[in-house]
């Protein structure tokens, strides 16, 4: 059991002793694109890494949410942990122009939709 | 491993406060922690401004109540709701309610409650054998 335990926490620990979890993540399709909204409160805009690899957006973020030190902690429902989410991006997605930003808490990622092609007129030259 | 679970419920509690409420309102996670002078709460209110959250100091109860909006679109997937979150908090011991101080800071919203002068924590000591 001790070993199950310990084999457990191994994986669910960063190195830092911090629970990894995933964000809680809402997608949303607007007229423009896409909208992801992840939250993730207690960060500093720093600690965030955010990157775009092979159509997947890869987020690694870490919280501050310890009980005030040298206090006497009667309810502990929350606590610092380490954020770690693969999203697979949708194929019409403008990865260029993707955009992110952190407010209130919450990391907001605007990704466009690429300019769909409903082709052309051809002018012939002589 | 007890924390982790902690931290898992109180982030999806709101799901099963919502299911017994009747979609009513949603839970908040909570912190509280003591020391002889004050209490502090620190609640998760990702998203909210400062007009969306209401705190009301009642005797000894302290009611965080917060919206948290819907945006227009079509959800895809949808982890985090929209609506009303509330939580109520026993103190245990009467605050000096005038000197209450509230602060929203990336989606933490931390709330310091003075106690009343003339309320002392005391510790007791515990007699052994007759």
């Amino acid at each position: 059991m001790r070993f199950a335990v310990n084999l457990l926490e191994r994986l669910l620990l960063d190195d830092k002793c911090r629970y990894v979890v995933s964000p809680a993540t809402d997608v949303l399709e607007t007229a423009s694109g896409y909208s992801l909204r992840c939250v993730m409160p207690g960060l500093n805009k720093d600690d965030i890494r955010l990157d775009l690899r092979n159509n997947e957006l890869c987020l690694e973020a870490a919280s501050q949410l310890d009980p005030p030190a040298g206090m006497q902690v009667h309810a502990l429902e929350f606590c610092s942990v380490s954020y770690r989410l693969r999203l697979a991006l949708p194929a019409d997605a403008d990865f260029k122009s993707i955009s992110a930003e952190y407010i209130d808490g919450m990391l907001i990622i605007e990704l466009p939709r690429k300019e769909q092609f409903l082709g052309k007129r051809i002018e012939v030259k002589s | 491993m007890h924390r982790f679970f902690k931290h898992i419920s109180g982030l999806a509690d709101y799901r099963f406060e919502r299911e017994k409420a009747g979609q009513s309102c949603i839970s908040f996670p909570i912190q509280l922690a003591e020391d002889a002078e004050r209490f502090i709460v620190r609640t998760l209110a990702p998203g909210m401004k400062q007009k969306d959250i209401d705190i009301v100091l009642s005797g000894q109860t302290l009611t965080i109540t917060g919206q948290f909006p819907c945006r227009a679109g079509n959800y895809l997937r949808q982890e985090w709701p929209c609506g009303t979150f509330s939580r109520s908090v026993e103190l245990g011991c009467r605050v000096n309610s005038d000197a209450v101080e509230a602060r929203l800071e990336t989606g933490v919203l931390t709330i310091s409650l003075p106690k009343r002068a003339g309320v002392k924590t005391s510790r007791v000591q515990v007699k052994y054998g007759s």
